[in-house]
């Protein structure tokens, strides 16, 4: 499933607390108020979240890894052993596009800069969680549940070359989006996740 | 059905729907991966079976099986061009079958895509979408419409335009999805969406699924106070479990059925069932039901606006109503839109909200300019980037009908007088789309002269719009406050109009800064007006919310007129801005500004400051040594308190910086501090690209007066050591973003470990990083940009 605008609500909280803002405890005086929250939403509006995710079956699961239908293996212990069960393995990839980072890496003051990276960081993570409700809504007519509880690599113990099976599964180049030599995604706000489907 | 006998029906009792019907196809044989409204079709005595059976157990209303039966969906199964087809065929079953037993509804769901402005779905596509769908189902004879399981506002939105195209008379339920947060997925508030369906046409306003019936009752409670149509719950059978690899819920028959009353008693009439439940959970429901009592009256107000995500009541507080997005008189602005832009829309949004303004005004009246179009994007940008809700201003039909259409939410329309163009041609589009409305009592014969005059057009206007379904409480008579230097009368006359509003219960607004034209000291002419018609009771004004003096005077006029209670947000606001009033700025010393300027991060007004502060007559080593650095202390600690976030503590770092910048060629002799610099190493471990955290820690460690070394990003161990070893450092801080490039962190302690490079003191960082992690490696743990200046500060001074 493709979706070529993702509507993520603005983040507004989840950036404070991104920054490490204390919902009782931090003052902001007005002007610097106005400050951060122009900065945020001038980088909320370069963001272009967009996103696509498929399913697979599953045909085993073993300590170390997810085996598909088609002979793929996703390694990852910490994913494979809480997944004992699936049947499908759901693939999910965001992005929010180039401009807000390449914005963000122009900005000469570093608080700017340290502004934008949080709303694009959260804009991300707003969009894999849309994604995600989209899809578990999508799937539950199915008659399928999927796992609120999602993975990506480069976290826990599935590593990073995961990335490759996203690229390939998930045609991420349909979202303008490439991987480098070390398996890092461009844009940089982009995030993969893998969630179990019963 | 009319919407009329629907209205009357709920007025009458209550309305039970049916249960879900996606399982009961399962169950009855519907296979995976088909399209369930053409195998339906196909097996047209299945859906017979199932409405029969929720018939049977009580429903007053069934829904046609035709949840996917719009293009979108079936062109995912090649069959959009049979729409027609086999919507209008499956209304037909379904209200063959059902008779007079029950009334048939068409289902109306998401499209899957998200809607303009949002979204990419253009809105106009998306009306003529669902209203294909609407004309087929009306053709199939349906009975009325249900919208459901919609997770945007929008989306709700343009498919209750396209249904009321294909059949305005007949009844619509719009219900929508709300999660734990009691939003939807794009957003939206219970109360906002209900504002601005209910004033868009719908007939009643609710949820389905997503929630059991305890969490969904507390949902309609909240709605309750707002709501002028009949509320809907139609909640899932509790919560899914997984049981043997299959979805199941967690209430029966009977816990489902017992949570009637609590849905009863927040307030809605019709009560339905979504995923999980069966014609059993229907009938427990439709029994308990009439077991019920109804819930007790409160009172409704209908003087609310809307945006996407929120609602604004008038008279809860004072309405100020930002009146800067106007080209009125704003060369600049003007300017700007001559060449179709709108940067200065949004700037003039940002500025107005972050000064506390409720409702922003739109005006896009500029000769030479498509305003129609202008206003279109205008509303389309704010919708999607203001929290606040729009007060649409404008003369020209087009450009109305452009912004309320496009609207996600309930706009404040500016406004309709009693002249035969705006009663004819605007009115009706303003109805359509259920827009507030400011009334101005004005002719086509000009302004009357007399507060009593006024009031009668107002008369007229509140009755013309009475042809449309308004209220008093849908309406704010503008007082019409002109120029007092050119008509001594015009304030004392709007102030009489102010009074004849507050006894008759009619919200009132004006246009504040019309009172001082042609006069010296405008702000305190409006300052002073504003206080007399707020005593006799004036319920908004547009204004310009950039006036602090004017704001405040809003603030106090709220704690006098009892609109707040225990005067707490006039207290807050008090007390928050007692260092920051600008009268109160001008009177402290230059020295103090100067210290003030770095705790807030005003960069730009350093050189200024330092300037004034320079002379004063005080050193540049004093003003570094009594000034700067207690100012940058006294940023870190508050960041250390949590009173100030991640962004002040840079700005306020920026700002040292640029103060340490203008002094440094004053202390350049005789000052030994460069020498005394501490050396720190930076570095993002190799195989990691991330590098804000770093940056960060970077520019706060150079305000804390150690010299940074930064090596960038990737940065291999060897070439780390390296640069240790060439520049002579101890302190070395490495960042990683990833669990899987912490290992390079290891890496690089244990190379210099095995190089006998003891005297190394490695300080790690990053969004997985964690202080078990640090002691595994041996390195110091910084959670943050001041905990790293702490660490580092040990080994200055050592």
């Amino acid at each position: 499933m493709d979706y070529p605008e993702l509507n993520v609500p603005f983040p507004g909280k989840e950036i404070f607390l991104r920054l490490g803002g204390h919902l009782t405890k931090t003052q902001v005086d007005p002007a610097a108020a106005c400050r951060f929250q122009r900065y945020a939403l001038e980088a909320f509006r370069l963001c272009r979240p967009r996103g696509r995710w498929q399913i697979f079956p599953v045909t085993a699961v073993t300590d170390e890894a997810i085996i598909l239908a088609d002979g793929s293996s996703i390694p990852g212990g910490d994913f494979s052993r809480k997944n004992r069960d699936i049947s499908f393995l759901w693939c999910g990839a965001v992005t929010v596009g180039k401009a807000v980072t390449e914005t963000r890496d122009s900005l000469e003051m570093v608080s700017a800069r340290a502004v934008y990276d949080a709303v694009a960081g959260e804009c991300a993570d707003g969009a894999m969680d849309m994604l995600q409700a989209l899809a578990a809504g999508e799937l539950l007519r199915r008659n399928l549940r999927l796992d609120k509880r999602r993975f990506s690599p480069g976290y826990g113990d599935m590593p990073l070359e995961v990335q490759k099976f996203f690229f390939s599964s998930l045609q991420l180049e349909k979202l303008d989006m490439v991987l480098n030599d070390k398996f890092f995604m461009i844009p940089e706000k982009s995030v993969t996740a893998l969630a179990g489907v019963r | 059905m009319t919407r009329n006998e629907f209205k009357k029906r709920c007025e009458s009792g209550f309305l039970i729907l049916d249960g879900a019907t996606g399982t009961e196809l399962i169950k009855r044989g519907m296979p995976g991966g088909v399209c369930p409204e053409l195998w339906v079709s196909e097996h047209p005595e299945v859906i017979c079976d199932i409405h029969n059976s929720y018939i049977r157990s009580g429903s007053n209303i069934v829904y046609a099986p035709t949840f996917g039966g719009n293009r979108c969906k079936l062109a995912e199964f090649g069959l959009h061009s049979e729409l027609a087809g086999i919507v209008s065929t499956l209304a037909r079953i379904s209200k063959k079958n059902a008779g007079s037993r029950a009334m048939v509804f068409g289902d109306i769901a998401p499209t899957g895509r998200f809607v303009e402005p949002f979204g990419d779905l253009p809105f106009e596509e998306a009306v003529a979408i669902f209203r294909e769908t609407a004309q087929a189902l009306a053709d199939g004879g349906v009975d009325g419409f249900a919208i459901e399981t919609m997770m945007d506002l929008q989306e709700a939105r343009a498919a209750l335009i396209g249904v009321r195209e294909a059949a305005p008379d007949l009844p619509v339920i719009v219900t929508m999805t709300f999660d734990s947060s009691r939003r939807t997925l794009t957003g939206n508030s219970p109360q906002s969406a209900l504002v601005a369906l209910q004033a868009l046409g719908a007939d009643a306003f609710g949820c389905n699924c997503s929630t059991g019936p305890e969490e969904m009752a507390q949902i309609i409670a909240e709605m309750r106070p707002y709501a002028r149509v009949p509320l809907v719950a139609k909640p899932n059978a509790g919560l899914p479990r997984l049981v043997d690899g299959k979805t199941v819920f967690s209430m029966d028959d009977r816990t489902f059925a017992g949570c009637a009353q609590a849905l009863i008693s927040a307030g809605a009439v019709l009560l339905g069932g979504c995923c999980g439940t069966t014609p059993e959970h229907i009938a427990a429901l439709a029994r308990q039901v009439k077991l019920c009592s109804p819930p007790a009256e409160i009172p409704i107000c209908s003087s609310v606006i809307s945006s996407a995500s929120g609602i604004w009541q008038f008279g809860s507080k004072f309405t100020v109503i930002g009146e800067r997005i106007n080209p009125t008189g704003k060369k600049a602005f003007q300017a700007q839109l001559r060449e179709g832009k709108l940067d200065m829309v949004m700037d003039f949004a940002i500025q107005q909200n972050s000064a506390g303004a409720q409702v922003l005004d739109v005006n896009m009246g500029l000769a030479g300019i498509d305003e129609a179009g202008m206003m279109r994007r205008a509303v389309a940008m704010l919708a999607k980037s203001s929290p606040l809700p729009l007060c649409i201003d404008s003369t020209d039909p087009e450009a109305v009908e452009a912004a309320l259409r496009l609207y996600p939410g309930r706009a404040l329309f500016n406004s309709i007088s009693a002249e035969k163009n705006r009663l004819e041609k605007i009115l009706p589009i303003a109805a359509r789309y259920g827009a507030m409305l400011v009334a101005l009592p004005l002719t086509d014969a000009g302004i009357p002269g007399s507060a009593a005059e006024r009031m009668l057009v107002v008369d007229r206007i509140i009755s013309a719009a009475s042809d449309y379904g308004y209220t008093a409480g849908d309406i704010c008579v503008d007082a019409l406050i002109m120029a007092v230097a050119s008509e001594p009368q015009a304030a004392k006359t709007a102030l009489e109009v102010i009074s004849a509003c507050e006894m008759r219960g009619l919200h009132t607004v004006c246009g504040l800064s019309n009172v001082s034209f042609g006069l010296p000291d405008r702000a305190l002419i409006n300052r002073t007006f504003l206080g007399m018609a707020m005593g006799r009771g004036l319920t908004a004004a547009i204004a310009n919310p950039l006036f602090p003096e004017l704001m405040a005077m809003v603030l106090a006029g709220d704690a006098l007129c009892e609109r707040d209670a225990n005067m707490s947000a006039y207290l807050a606001a008090v007390s928050v801005s007692a260092g920051a009033v600008p009268a109160a700025a001008e009177k402290i010393s230059p020295a103090e500004a100067l210290k003030l300027s770095v705790l807030r991060g005003e960069t730009e007004r350093i050189p200024e400051r330092i300037d004034a502060v320079l002379s004063s007559g005080m050193t540049p080593q004093d003003i570094l040594n009594e000034l700067l650095i207690p100012a940058i202390n006294e940023v870190g600690k508050r960041y250390e308190q949590k009173t100030f976030f991640l962004p002040q503590l840079i700005s306020g770092a920026e700002a040292m910086s640029r103060a340490a910048a203008c002094l440094e060629p004053l202390l350049a002799s005789g000052n030994d501090s460069e020498q005394q610099k501490v050396k720190f190493i930076l570095a993002t471990v190799k195989g990691d690209i991330h590098d804000i955290g770093k940056n960060i820690v970077a520019v706060v460690l150079r305000n804390y007066g150690f010299e940074v070394i930064d090596l960038g990003k990737d940065v291999p161990p060897e070439l780390i050591l390296e640069a240790a070893e060439k520049h002579s450092a101890c302190l070395i801080g490495l960042s990683a973003l990833m669990t899987t490039t912490m290992g390079a962190m290891r890496e690089t302690v244990e190379l210099a470990r095995s190089r006998g490079m003891e005297h190394l003191h490695f300080i790690v960082g990053g969004a997985v990083v964690d202080q078990q992690f640090a002691d595994s490696i041996g390195a110091y743990y910084a959670a943050d940009p001041m905990a790293a200046v702490n660490i580092a500060r040990q080994f200055q001074q050592n």
